[in-house]
């Protein structure tokens, strides 16, 4: 039997916010801090073969099935591995009833992705099986992995291979205090920069009278749609400026959305999130290597994607020259002494309440780095991220090979179906506009 | 004219800073290529001008640099060279 040292991963400050967030959406959701990832297989899947594969990958990696728990002595939150695996099976759902398969993601998968993870382990897979495309979701939880490790988690599983995955560095870091409270500081002056006499523009969230779901809005940009976007990007913002440029535009969308809304406000503030992966760690796949960049924009400017894009790009690299993401990382270890649920309060002082306007984030394209899953050809993959509440609402960009998608996540009820397809359609449009920089029509409607 | 020697170290030294950003080795022969084909998204190339601007005082986020500038560690290099 292991030690148990060897079953304690200690978590990070980061880990430690994904704990509170978890505890946040639970709240609200009635479901932790999950989401999915979908894949669009090109052809038939046995559900059998799939099923075996998960269970000797559980096998392989008790971590799966292991909880989070506190050392009494120092407060420090760690997972704890299962000292038996003798009942854990890694929950298949074969759903033959999920069959309106068009190219993007069916709707059956958005229920199962709102569905809570009962017991252990920490994934569930859903597969709607067909001849000709088959789909195949993994339903993951936030507190055991990010989203570029359950891409990875995914193609180690697909290709069956048998490394064990590591968890990186998992000790104590109980040390370097005054380094870490001076990350503290930074990160404090940085929040307070963000602030106003009035709480960042957001979008209401619905009433809590019953758990609430997410809903997710989909578009999917082929290759030459990819190259005219990496060209618009290179033309308005500057070369490989790609994520500020597809978060100009979701602002420029948001805040015509906040406009017809009536929803009043001085700013927007965007938490975007970040891989924050070591070069060391490139190839961790568990818990959370990312840390977070926030980017505020002002009501008065957001008609405009060229001023939005110029404020993106230049806060982007001001908060890479004072290493924002790194200070964050850092501050978090102290905030671990914290109870989860105390600290999902603090984090939302610093805005009034909320984390943001809305979150969003540009997850890489180099996580899933192969064309098949069991030897079955993937069409694409897709993110379906569940938000934490508030703000409730998301906006999210992954790349696989030479695709990218979008996926709008919001609560029931923050939206109407069509306003969230508005502003979908309203986002891909404004990407595919040729010619590079435009001056935005303040009073344009989304259509 | 300071000698094609120094173009060529400060392409070496960008070659070095960039390989603990994108946490690869960066090959001989390619300081000659494309930042995106060595793997560099947003963040990567502002880390990169972080650098620069640390190491040699230099802010090319408002040198007027076009996309041609960064076809290359060499060309970046020599865009460096050409302002100091």
């Amino acid at each position: 039997m292991a030690s148990d040292a060897q079953q304690k991963h200690y978590l990070s400050g980061i880990d430690w916010f994904v704990q509170a967030l978890n505890r946040r959406t639970r709240a609200v959701t009635g479901c932790g801090n999950t989401s999915q990832i979908a894949i669009a297989l090109a052809g038939k899947i046995n559900p059998a073969d799939v099923r075996e594969r998960l269970n000797r990958f559980l096998e392989a990696h008790p971590i799966l099935a292991g909880r989070c728990r506190r050392n009494p002595l120092n407060l420090a939150p760690y997972w704890q591995l299962p000292r038996t695996m003798q009942s854990a099976v890694i929950s298949l759902d074969v759903r033959p009833d999920i069959s309106d398969f068009g190219a993007l993601p069916p709707p059956g998968l958005a229920g199962e992705v709102n569905l809570p993870l009962i017991g252990l382990p920490r994934i569930a897979f859903t597969l709607a099986p067909g001849e000709n495309r088959s789909w195949l979701a993994m339903r993951f939880d936030h507190q055991l992995l990010d989203a570029g490790g359950a891409e990875r988690l995914l193609q180690h599983i697909g290709c069956n291979s048998d490394t064990y995955l590591s968890t990186g560095d998992r000790r104590v870091h109980l040390d370097q205090w005054m380094a870490k409270f001076r990350s503290g500081q930074k990160v404090n002056r940085t929040l307070l920069a963000l602030r106003d006499t009035q709480p960042p523009a957001a979008l209401p969230c619905p009433d809590r009278d019953r758990p609430i779901p997410s809903l997710f809005v989909f578009r999917s940009f082929d290759p030459q749609q990819c190259h005219t976007i990496t060209t618009n990007a290179e033309q308005s913002v500057g070369y490989l400026m790609l994520l500020p440029f597809l978060l100009g535009v979701s602002v420029n969308a948001f805040h015509e959305v906040c406009r017809q809304r009536g929803v009043a406000g001085r700013h927007y503030v965007v938490p975007v999130t970040m891989n924050a992966r070591r070069p060391a760690d490139l190839n961790t796949v568990f818990f959370n290597h990312l840390s977070f960049n926030f980017y505020r924009f002002e009501a008065t400017a957001a008609a405009d994607r060229s001023l939005l894009w110029q404020q993106a790009a230049t806060q982007m690299y001001r908060q890479a020259a004072d290493r924002i993401g790194h200070h964050i990382q850092q501050a978090g270890y102290p905030m671990r002494i914290l109870p989860a649920a105390w600290l999902g309060r603090l984090m939302g002082l610093p805005l009034a309440g909320t984390l943001g306007s809305f979150s969003f984030a540009l997850v890489g394209g180099k996580e899933y780095a192969a064309d098949t899953f069991m030897e079955t050809p993937i069409e694409n993959i897709y993110h379906m991220p569940r938000v934490p509440s508030p703000p409730g609402i998301g906006i999210y960009f992954n790349r696989y090979h030479d695709r990218l998608n979008m996926v709008l996540s919001y609560l029931e009820g923050m939206l109407t179906p069509a306003d969230a397809e508005s502003m979908v359609d309203a986002i891909k449009q404004r990407l595919l506009e040729q010619g590079g920089r435009h001056a935005s029509t303040p009073d344009q409607t989304v259509s | 004219m300071m000698p094609a020697q120094s173009i060529h170290d400060l392409s070496k030294r960008l070659s070095h800073e960039l390989e603990t950003i994108i946490g690869r080795p960066v090959a001989d022969g390619d300081e000659k290529r494309p930042l995106h084909e060595l793997g560099v998204d947003s963040l990567g190339l502002v880390e990169l001008l972080v650098v620069i601007e640390k190491e040699f005082g230099l802010s090319l986020m408002e040198a007027g640099l076009s996309a041609d500038h960064f076809r290359s560690l060499e060309r970046l290099a020599t865009a460096i060279h050409d302002r100091l």
